[in-house]
């Protein structure tokens, strides 16, 4: 029974995968969804020019002193690179922040001939959320110091 | 220096009396001089040009009033004058402005004007704005006579774009479902992708696109490419289950074509005694009854991601369940509980659209039908921009819940309805007026009983893979096009033309009917007119600014030759050409060339393969 229940979700990822192989589906996947946007979020994908985004974070950083860098699946690796990357040129204090979130996705497996019906397959992605800042020392508050 | 002068005058003379005639016919001379002088003076007295007979006169001569009253001239140029005159009084001068602006006279001239040419509902809205051109048996806009190339861009890919689509036609085919597709089944073939009767499509939540071929002569001899919608199957509609009803979108340029393969489809061996032809907008067989719905359906395209919110802005859900003694369409419709359900479904659907940044989130091709209030009362006064969105909706399960048949149902399938809702429209100009009565201005109206409710049919585009080109179809009763029109448009709707059309579909990497399909006639119609337009520009300009099409080695610069291409091919046995629409062995192909070239990025639907004819 367990082991059953192990195979399962491969089987049915492996189903989908077997129907588009034999051409009597394909596969469109949606975007994942919009959301609203602030002018010191930066979304990081596999295709943006990497050294134009760093350029971008500075001088967001040099205006406003935090940077949300948003990268999901594939460009999770990017995003934190390009986190990391603002914290080492930049001077003075910069600090990091990670947080991490699934984000669902949503593919289309639209029939190629008559007899299927079409399908949905939903799936989820892992996205990470890295929210770079400036700390300077003068900007601790006195009340905030705990003393032991 | 002088004296040689004189000698060789004289020298010259001498010459010249040596060959003088030995005499002159003096009666004959004068005979032939007379004649010339008299051809002359006829001449004269010609009145050509724009001369009237009294500006021949001297001025000392002219009197008052000479140009209308014939007896102020001297008498001999009496009979001239009256001929002018009679031209004068046969050729009426054209009535005022003032009167041939008058409604009664300016609707006649409407009339006239439309006869040869179909104008749209939203036409004279388009004629003061647009550039328009006779296409297909419709005056159809073009392009904005601004610059809008640029803009026309960017409201596709941030804002909202809207087309007027009422020139498409539609054709509804009711019957048995069996004999509808077992009819249709010959116009299509399964190789080119889904057809008529595809399992996706038949409970009308989709609307399928399907090439349709003339009877069994596929792959030769394409018509066109159509969209189609199943009427939705409900389990407790009034009529019987088994008779299905089916709408037939195709494009006007090939819209006789198919009408006509559709009356050899579903026509009987025994021509006589089943047939009844009224007149050509219906015929029936058997079972089977095919109406064309032309002109009497309007289709508005509205594209780019803020078509959602514009849409959630003009679409009010209308009120329904108020029970007043009066008998209105809409209580009768919906007194069935199943339909009252889906409506509540419906509402749901429309609160979504404000919540959703993209109607590429939606199932591809889903199709959604609403009872909407009067839009006109919602409208405006000034154009407003699109509002960006507030809050987004994190849950998005509503855009991928499969459709059920009663959402996507509409009372825009029942003929009587959209009668009624055509004849029980309000007036603009009572319109005006109730709203102008109201103490404050803009406060919504409650007409009650009194507002009309109109059936719309939203139908998805999904656009190209990043959501580029996603939109609605709005599908709309007859009379109701303008209404709508002004409030899509007044709520920031960037109206667009035919051009803008085309160059989406570039921007999309998709084919455009019927500039892409060179197997069509109406394909083959287009290519030779725009080869005819290229030809003129080129002859307009001097020989020496031509492009040398010779030297540059270019054989057919205006036209593509398909034929010759392929008779270099097979030795110049071939009769027709067809495009290759089959999709496995476009996948062959595809691949073929992936392999070679993979950096290309190749997504294109159908590919242009002339093939020889194997017969």
């Amino acid at each position: 029974m367990i082991s059953e229940e192990e195979v399962k979700p491969k089987s049915k990822f492996a189903e989908i995968k077997d129907l588009i192989d034999k051409e009597e589906f394909s596969l469109r996947k949606r975007l994942p969804r919009k959301l609203p946007k602030r002018t010191n979020d930066v979304y990081v994908s596999r295709r943006t020019n990497f050294k134009q985004q760093l350029e971008r974070c500075h001088k967001l950083m040099n205006s406003g002193n935090e940077v949300y860098i948003h990268g999901l699946g594939a460009a999770i690796n990017r995003a934190v690179n390009l986190a990391l990357e603002v914290k080492k040129s930049s001077i003075g204090n910069v600090e990091t922040e990670t947080q991490t979130s699934t984000v669902e996705l949503v593919d289309d497996l639209e029939p190629e001939t008559d007899e299927h019906e079409p399908e949905i397959f939903i799936r989820n992605n892992s996205a990470v959320h890295i929210k770079v800042f400036k700390v300077t020392g003068t900007s601790v508050e006195p009340d905030q110091i705990q003393l032991p | 220096m002088n004296s040689y002068g004189q000698n060789r005058g004289m020298k010259r003379k001498a010459n010249v009396l040596l060959e003088r005639p030995k005499e002159v016919g003096i009666m004959q001379y004068a005979q032939s001089r007379a004649n010339e002088i008299e051809a002359l003076a006829e001449e004269i007295k010609k009145n050509t040009g724009a001369r009237k007979v009294f500006q021949s006169l001297p001025i000392h001569m002219r009197r008052r009033a000479m140009s209308h009253n014939i007896k102020r001239l001297p008498r001999r140029l009496h009979n001239i004058a009256r001929k002018e005159y009679d031209k004068i009084t046969s050729n009426p001068k054209r009535p005022s402005r003032r009167h041939r602006r008058r409604p009664k006279n300016l609707l006649e001239e409407y009339q006239r004007r439309q006869r040869k040419h179909i104008w749209l509902e939203t036409h004279i809205w388009h004629a003061k704005r647009f550039k328009m051109e006779d296409r297909w048996g419709y005056r159809i806009p073009l392009h904005s006579t601004d610059k809008s190339i640029k803009a026309c861009y960017r409201a596709t890919q941030n804002y909202c774009q809207i087309q007027d689509m009422s020139y498409l036609c539609c054709i509804e085919i009711t019957g048995e479902e069996k004999n509808i597709l077992e009819g249709l089944g010959h116009l299509t073939d399964s190789a080119t992708g889904l057809t008529f009767g595809a399992r996706s499509n038949m409970n009308g939540t989709r609307e399928g696109h399907t090439c349709v071929y003339k009877y069994d002569k596929y792959p030769f001899h394409a018509i066109g490419c159509v969209s189609y919608l199943w009427k939705p199957e409900t389990n407790q509609d009034e009529s019987n289950l088994i008779s299905r009803q089916l709408w037939i979108w195709c494009h006007p340029s090939c819209y006789n074509e198919l009408w006509e393969e559709l009356k050899i489809c579903f026509k009987p061996e025994n021509r006589d005694s089943d047939i009844s032809e009224l007149h050509q907008q219906t015929f029936s067989s058997g079972e089977i009854t095919v109406i064309s719905l032309k002109d009497t359906l309007n289709r508005h395209r509205l594209i780019g991601p803020s078509s959602n919110q514009i849409l959630y802005q003009v679409l009010k859900p209308a009120n329904i369940l108020k029970k007043d003694a009066s008998e209105q369409w809409w209580q009768k419709y919906y007194q069935i509980p199943s339909k009252s359900l889906a409506y509540t479904q419906q509402g749901e659907f429309i609160e979504s659209l404000d919540k959703t940044p993209s109607p590429g989130e939606y199932t591809p091709y889903s199709v959604i039908g609403v009872t909407v209030g009067d839009p006109r009362i919602s409208r405006p006064d000034r154009k407003t921009k699109v509002t960006k969105i507030k809050d987004v909706d994190t849950d998005n399960t509503l855009c991928y819940d499969k459709l059920v048949s009663d959402v996507s149902m509409s009372a825009l399938w029942n003929s009587d309805i959209r009668q009624e809702v055509k004849a029980t429209k309000m007036s603009d100009q009572k319109l005006n007026e109730l709203k102008s009565d109201i103490m404050i201005p803009g406060s919504l109206a409650d007409l009650g009983i009194e507002e009309s409710r109109v059936p719309v049919i939203l139908v998805q585009r999904p656009g190209t893979s990043g959501n580029y080109g996603s939109g609605w179809d709005v599908i709309l009763p007859q009379n109701w096009s303008m209404a709508f029109w002004l409030t899509f448009i007044y709520h920031g709707a960037r109206a667009a033309g035919s051009r803008d059309l085309e160059s989406l579909a570039f921007e999309q990497s998709t084919t455009y009917y019927p500039n892409d399909y060179p197997d069509t006639s109406a394909g083959s119609i287009h290519e030779q007119k725009s080869a005819e337009k290229l030809k003129n520009k080129f002859d307009k300009r001097p020989p020496a600014k031509r492009c040398n099409y010779v030297k540059l080695g270019i054989a057919a610069p205006f036209l593509y030759p398909w034929r010759d291409l392929t008779s270099s091919w097979t030795d110049g046995r071939i009769e027709h050409i067809y495009v290759l629409r089959d999709r496995k062995c476009l996948k062959v192909l595809s691949q073929m060339f992936n392999a070679n070239t993979k950096s290309i990025n190749q997504q294109y639907p159908n590919k242009t393969m002339p093939e020889d004819n194997t017969s």
